[in-house]
């Protein structure tokens, strides 16, 4: 009852909780939140405080002293560490309300990665309730991806969509609003992260954090070979003096190191080219993949997949944000015929 | 080569987007097939493309993400096309929102707020004509036959004032009750006993149906009752235990009592038999008896009303 009265002054959201980033998209106002997923927590006698959510939280990954904590509670587009995460959603939803005197109640649309386990979407839907949330609803990521690329997903056309994200890659064929064949590997920005820090480690003897071979992967990270090599200064600790040492690395090496990865992707694109029935793989044929999340912003990744797949290959407007803007289209029909595009398992 | 992509921005400020891919392919000699190999794209994509011909495309979403991909292949600016492409065919957010896939009428669901409110409205009909009929059913009639029959009671005993018989033993234990309940029909009689004993009594030994009467110690009574027209030894006893309304009619069909009886009074009649009752509240009877036996009301109980003749067959 309660609950409902508070909902009056708290706004619907669309909430892509993301194993990199989150980002919080309001009804009616579009993405007002597009923050790190990642929380700070100290740590003093037995009691444990949250210190730093998002930005802040970042930049101490890494970086902290014995009492603090840097955790990303999300690993492979799921909930590693519940608690963790009901705080920062509590924090990330009292930050995009502006009104301070009633504690935000707003109905929340969270999206999950679809091959995730029933207990996972149970651990999102129950974190979400716990950040206080009056309802809660789930979409597929695939799903709010292609909304939010502008796909037409209600027509009787295959569309394909792979979202990159930080945790997982999503690679569905979707049509008349619904999910023909849906496909999810754990492989993600991070595992590219982790990637470039075991590929400098082995060939420089050089250890790197992580946020470092982020740095690395942004600036000159490659998925196909191209004419123009970019390269970068980085320093890392030898391994072998135990001293930090300053070395350069090049485009063509990060594409080495990424190897591996990149060729998971490629490969449940592939299957999922297999799998698609022959009507649709037509349709996809003729229009070609898009690509969407952040991982998409990796340099000529499209390109990768074109080659590999003979098919044309498209890269999302804006595709850090699709899901959340996809998710908020949804949003807006929550009342409607949302239904369809919702999952309630 | 290297400068004519520059010299195609510079030259092109009101240039079309097509026109800028073509300028930029032909500078580089790349054939529409090139193009069109390269990105995996039919050769009429290519065509369509560089005619401006967008609405041919499967929708704009595609065709931006063609224009990125041919404009990063021939080395110009693809955000800067984006933008004139934008400015033409408005932002990929002004689309259409998405339609429902099911074309059939759509089923009201029971979330809907049309339907919470009929359902409400329904529930209050329904609550109102229950009530409604509780009322007409229980209450009210009762109350119009009590209104009818306090009347015709008062009629009766502005008649004829008999009340001086069943009043003489109003002096018996009994009276105390009486006299706290209705103190006007008590008072009166009171004033009475002392000189009228006398003469009642004289009168009593020459009648042998009062005589009777007499006998019974308890004969405490208000006015109403015309216990002096009996003239049979059949005797009714009721006591009650709370508000209850009752009619006696004896043989001849006369009324012989039709009123209210409050709580903890009782009732004493006699009449030609056979004497036939209807009582309104059998929860409010303490005890029937009848010549002495009592009569168990329950196989007539209908409702809390009861209808029975005496003595019972």
């Amino acid at each position: 009852m309660f609950k409902k009265i508070r909902g009056l002054f708290s706004s619907d959201l669309s909430i892509d909780l993301g194993t990199a980033n989150t980002l919080i998209y309001v009804r009616g106002k579009g993405i007002v939140l597009n923050e790190p997923s990642v929380v700070a927590i100290r740590q003093s006698g037995n009691q444990k405080s949250v210190a730093a959510v998002g930005t802040d939280a970042k930049r101490m990954l890494g970086r902290t002293p014995g009492n603090i904590t840097a955790i990303r509670p999300m690993k492979d587009g799921v909930i590693a560490d519940f608690h963790v995460t009901e705080k920062m959603l509590q924090y990330f939803i009292s930050k995009v309300h502006d009104n301070s005197f009633f504690s935000p109640s707003p109905r929340v649309l969270v999206c999950v990665p679809c091959k995730s386990t029933q207990v996972e979407r149970r651990a999102i839907k129950e974190s979400a309730m716990g950040a206080g949330a009056r309802e809660v609803y789930l979409i597929e990521e695939p799903m709010a991806a292609a909304i939010g690329a502008g796909l037409p997903v209600e027509e009787a056309n295959g569309s394909m969509v792979v979202d990159i994200g930080g945790g997982t890659t999503e690679i569905a064929v979707i049509s008349l609003n619904g999910i023909v064949y849906a496909e999810s590997v754990r492989i993600g920005g991070d595992r590219f992260d982790e990637a470039v820090v075991t590929y400098v480690r082995r060939n420089y003897g050089s250890l790197i954090g992580e946020a470092t071979a982020e740095r690395i992967k942004q600036e000159i990270g490659s998925a196909y070979p191209s004419k123009d090599v970019l390269e970068i200064d980085v320093r890392g600790r030898n391994l072998a003096e135990g001293i930090p040492r300053s070395f350069t690395l090049n485009s063509n090496e990060i594409l080495e190191a990424l190897q591996d990865p990149l060729s998971a992707i490629v490969q449940s694109v592939k299957s999922a080219l297999e799998q698609c029935p022959p009507e649709l793989a037509s349709d996809i044929a003729e229009h070609g993949i898009v690509l969407t999340g952040g991982g998409s912003m990796l340099r000529h990744i499209d390109r990768l997949i074109s080659e590999e797949t003979g098919l044309p290959v498209i890269l999302a407007e804006d595709p850090l944000t699709c899901v959340a803007r996809g998710g908020g289209r949804a949003l807006e029909l929550l009342d409607k015929h949302a239904f369809e595009l919702l999952t309630f398992e | 080569m290297s400068s004519m992509p520059d010299d195609s921005l510079v030259q092109n400020e009101n240039q079309s987007i097509g026109e800028r891919l073509r300028i930029s392919r032909e500078s580089q000699a790349f054939s529409q097939q090139a193009i069109a190999d390269e990105l995996h794209l039919p050769v009429r994509y290519i065509q369509w493309l560089e005619e401006g011909a967008f609405e041919k495309l499967p929708s704009l979403v595609f065709a931006r993400g063609y224009i990125r991909s041919y404009a990063k292949i021939v080395g110009i600016d693809g955000a800067l096309l984006i933008d004139i492409f934008n400015q033409q065919y408005g932002m990929s957010d002004k689309r259409e929102s998405i339609r429902s896939v099911s074309k059939m009428q759509q089923q009201v669901k029971l979330g809907d707020p049309v339907m919470r409110w009929a359902s409400w409205i329904f529930l209050i009909a329904i609550i109102a004509i229950v009530g409604w009929w509780w009322k007409t059913q229980y209450s009210l009639a009762p109350i119009d036959e009590i209104k009818s029959i306090v009347s015709s009671v008062e009629v009766e005993t502005a008649n004829d004032n008999s009340l001086a018989l069943p009043i003489l033993d109003d002096s018996s234990a009994d009276a105390t009750s009486d006299a706290a309940i209705e103190p006007a029909a008590t008072d009166e009689p009171q004033d009475l006993s002392d000189a009228e004993i006398a003469r009642l009594q004289s009168a009593l030994d020459s009648a042998p149906e009062t005589e009777v009467a007499l006998q019974s110690p308890v004969e405490s009574s208000a006015g109403e009752d015309d216990a002096t027209q009996s003239s049979l030894i059949e005797r009714l006893t009721i006591t009650f235990n709370d508000d209850c309304w009752l009619t006696v009619k004896d043989a001849d069909g006369q009324t012989l009592f039709k009123n209210i009886r409050k709580s903890g009074e009782s009732l004493k009649l006699s009449g030609k038999e056979p004497l036939s009752l209807l009582i309104g509240r059998v929860s409010a009877i303490d005890e029937l008896s009848y010549n002495g036996n009592t009569v168990d009301l329950a196989p007539y109980n209908i409702k809390n009303v009861a209808k029975l003749t005496l003595p019972l067959n």
